[in-house]
């Protein structure tokens, strides 16, 4: 969709924005999908331990220069029985309709919803109401019976820890050519050193491999006398004196 | 690609120490099967874009350093001394050289008998073999370039420039005079010009940071 996965560590605060690191320099962030706790959105706000914030990331939000969707304090609310509630507090407190409608959602702990979620257990999704990670879901369609009976026994036990959804057609995201090109030029800085590191230690471990069983095969071949040749082959890695200090000489157990 | 690299982490670290004494070859060969695997698994389902020059990058330039180490410790210990030229241990020993860049065939191929400057020349100027200190340059000057997009001849960074000087020195040198001026300041150069590049990567496009700091540290 052309938005990027980003680390607290792959964004900073500069000059009172927040920029992204990017293999073509600092790129603006005006909008953050954020999926971290509170306590660790930034240290100079909240917990000061944390490593996974972003350093002033509150002040910029308070200045009004990024947004954070998933507000901070947001988690209070984080129980999907409210959900369900979201449109009538749109029309109450602001007196507006909602821009977007809801997946309609049933309520377990309501009587007449819980029979028919229990009635069309074969056609609904369920979800735990304080879950997260795909914990405590059955998807209906693609239960087995043994699972939908499992599940018929949560929800009688507990109604109001159940939610069922109906399955519904995913939003599709319509992008312009405009925006698929800019997605092709940005990159993580992340993600171009992890392509980069990963590719040089897979090379390096080939020629050490190499490396190791060429010398092996001579010294099948040669004779004692010619002198080892493992030392020159430490010496090739350039990690001679590391090796030094933890094995001391060079042979063949040692090296290897 | 990352269930691979998974794959060899597991095969890799599961192997114990006696099986590796005991069946070298076989552990020796795994491992680097699962590199060529890698490589080929890599350049065959990803985008050449970006992320994959990337990968070209570090891939090049861990392996002209690799190809200018082995050639650096090994040349001298090999060049023969006069009683030993022409005997069966030295050519043992000089095929040993090509087959741990993997040369050994693609260097009889092209010049059917070995020699101690034609070796040189294979492993340092060949423009088409993928070891060749020269084609790795080659190839990872054109990704960069791909990268920046910079055209051809000039740079907008470091690393480029780096990369630029050592492609050039390469281009337009003979075997003679790279020995004539000395095989190990030779390598010392491309060694030095490699880490340049490596750490020019680092500052340009890994780790910005942000313009006050750079002014802080340049300013100690």
């Amino acid at each position: 969709m052309g938005i990027e996965l980003a680390e607290g560590r792959d964004l900073l605060v500069q000059d009172g924005l927040v920029m992204m690191r990017t293999t073509r320099g600092f790129q603006r962030v005006d909008v953050i999908y954020r999926r971290i706790d509170d306590d660790f959105i930034d240290p100079e706000c909240f917990r000061q331990d944390s490593v996974l914030g972003v350093t002033d990331l509150i002040r910029v939000y308070q200045e009004g220069r990024v947004a954070l969707a998933n507000a901070p304090g947001t988690g209070v609310a984080d129980d999907k029985v409210v959900y369900a509630y979201v449109p009538a507090m749109i029309r109450c407190y602001l007196e507006e309709e909602p821009i977007l409608p809801n997946v309609p959602t049933y309520q377990c702990w309501e009587e007449e919803d819980c029979k028919s979620v229990l009635a069309h257990l074969d056609a609904l999704g369920v979800k735990a109401t304080n879950e997260s990670g795909g914990y405590g879901i059955l998807v209906g369609p693609h239960a087995t019976s043994q699972q939908r009976l499992e599940f018929a026994r949560h929800i009688e036990e507990n109604p109001r820890n159940n939610i069922a959804q109906p399955r519904i057609k995913c939003p599709s995201w319509s992008r312009t050519s405009r925006r698929e090109r800019q997605h092709d030029r940005i990159m993580l800085s992340r993600s171009a050193e992890s392509l980069y590191w990963l590719s040089r230690y897979v090379e390096l471990e080939e020629n050490i491999a190499r490396f190791i069983d060429v010398n092996l095969h001579l010294n099948l071949d040669v004779t004692a006398d010619i002198g080892d040749q493992w030392e020159p082959l430490v010496r090739v890695t350039g990690d001679w004196d590391t090796f030094v200090e933890r094995y001391g000489t060079a042979n063949r157990e040692n090296v290897i | 690609m990352w269930e691979h690299v998974n794959r060899t982490y597991l095969t890799v670290r599961a192997a114990t120490h006696e099986r590796v004494q005991q069946f070298p070859h076989d552990f020796y060969n795994s491992v680097k099967n699962a590199s060529h695997a890698f490589v080929e698994i890599t350049t065959a389902t990803m985008s050449h874009g970006e992320a994959w020059h990337f990968s070209q990058i570090g891939r090049m330039i861990e392996r002209a350093d690799k190809t200018s180490r082995i050639l650096d410790v090994k040349y001298f210990i090999l060049l023969p001394k006069p009683q030993d030229v022409g005997t069966p241990f030295d050519n043992v020993q000089w095929s040993a050289l090509l087959r741990s860049a993997s040369a050994f065939e693609m260097y009889l191929k092209r010049f059917g008998r070995v020699s101690p400057s034609d070796v040189a020349q294979f492993l340092i100027l060949d423009r088409d073999f993928p070891r060749a200190i020269n084609f790795c340059v080659i190839e990872a000057e054109e990704s960069m370039r791909l990268v920046t997009r910079s055209p051809e001849g000039t740079f907008t960074n470091q690393a480029e420039r780096s990369l630029g000087q050592l492609r050039a020195q390469l281009a337009y040198s003979h075997i003679e005079d790279i020995v004539g001026d000395g095989l190990h300041q030779f390598f010392d150069s491309a060694q030095r010009h490699l880490n340049t590049v490596d750490s020019a990567i680092f500052e340009t496009f890994f780790a910005l940071e942000p313009a006050r700091e750079i002014g802080n540290t340049s300013g100690q």
